[in-house]
């Protein structure tokens, strides 16, 4: 109902739209741009995509799905992101323990600058997973979705890149810092 | 598996998190971590996980201004219609493709039927003289028919 009148030209819809989710949204860009500035930007466009391209949307996926998925092109198109269909470990079936180790406690311990710039040095794969996942608060299943790979490709994706994230602590030194 | 035959929530945990699991399952998963101290290890590195993506997240701009601004951008930008453009692009790759697949005399039969089309169309009424065209037309037509069965001359295409 709330696209319907945003398809009809509403302003007051757009806003209510951006209020329901653009906190996820722009949670998601920022994790994934690495910048806030630039989520910002992609935010502005992601709406603008949606204001013009909501008489398009047929339904057949969630409001939700159907905004990540528009975000998610939006930051493609700035950060020219270069897609690969798959990533070498997305078919691994089995992951590490998964009991937290040192890398986790790094993880658990990291201060905010050491985050951000870990969150930098990860694969734009990984920094999507988790900023989809954790930021955005988006369920497996609609990353899946967003994505467009199956369910079980999205939890692999996830352990991967904790992993990464863990490594990527740990080479800056967060984990000497741990107790 | 647990030691009392229940399954590990192992692929619940991120959800769980997360914060975005449905009551009946985050129910479930809570009920399993109160007997399982593997899984209540192993969702520690989740929520550090969490923690350290939320974090530094800073809060996101106000409607306002967001929505000001994209009203603003598409009232300066109007989207182009790009349908009208395609629909030309295509006609002309359309018509270009028929240049090579049809042959020359076939261009120049369907021509001269269409000119006779028009000119018979301009005639006034049936008259003996306007039979006695017709009946030319109809050796033209016929004329040009045969011309467009003549054998067709191997032209090599670049790209076949």
């Amino acid at each position: 109902v709330l696209l319907v009148r945003v398809a009809g030209g509403d302003p007051a819809a757009l806003a209510t739209l951006y209020r329901r989710y653009g906190g996820r949204l722009f949670g998601y860009l920022q994790r994934y741009a690495g910048d806030r500035m630039v989520a910002e930007e992609i935010l502005q466009d992601t709406l603008l995509a949606v204001w013009r391209s909501a008489p398009r949307y047929a339904g057949r996926s969630g409001v939700r799905t159907w905004l990540f998925g528009i975000a998610r092109r939006q930051a493609h198109n700035r950060l020219r992101v270069q897609e690969p269909r798959t990533l070498p470990l997305d078919g691994l079936a089995e992951w590490a323990d998964p009991a937290p180790g040192p890398a986790d406690w790094a993880i658990a311990n990291a201060q905010g600058a050491a985050v951000a710039d870990a969150f930098a040095a990860l694969a734009p794969q990984h920094r999507e997973v988790l900023a989809l996942a954790f930021a955005a608060r988006v369920p497996h299943g609609e990353i899946a979705e967003v994505l467009g790979v199956p369910v079980g490709t999205v939890k692999s994706r996830l352990h991967h890149a904790r992993a990464a994230l863990a490594r990527s602590l740990a080479e800056r030194g967060v984990v000497e810092e741990m107790p | 598996m647990t030691g009392d035959g229940k399954r590990h929530p192992t692929d619940a945990l991120a959800e769980y998190a997360a914060g975005v699991l449905d009551a009946p399952a985050r129910t479930a998963v809570e009920a399993h971590l109160i007997a399982c101290p593997s899984c209540r290890t192993a969702l520690l590195g989740w929520t550090a996980v969490a923690a350290a993506t939320v974090a530094p997240v800073a809060a996101p701009p106000s409607s306002a201004s967001v929505v000001g601004a994209v009203l603003t951008r598409a009232a300066l930008a109007p989207q182009a219609p790009p349908d009208r453009k395609r629909g030309i692009r295509f006609a002309a790759q359309l018509l270009r493709a028929e240049l090579r697949l049809v042959r020359p005399s076939v261009w120049v039969a369907s021509m001269l039927v269409m000119a006779c089309a028009v000119a018979a169309s301009r005639m006034p009424k049936p008259t003996p003289t306007g039979t006695r065209t017709c009946s030319r037309m109809r050796g033209i037509i016929c004329a040009t028919a045969a011309v467009s069965r003549c054998p067709a001359p191997v032209t090599p295409l670049s790209d076949t």
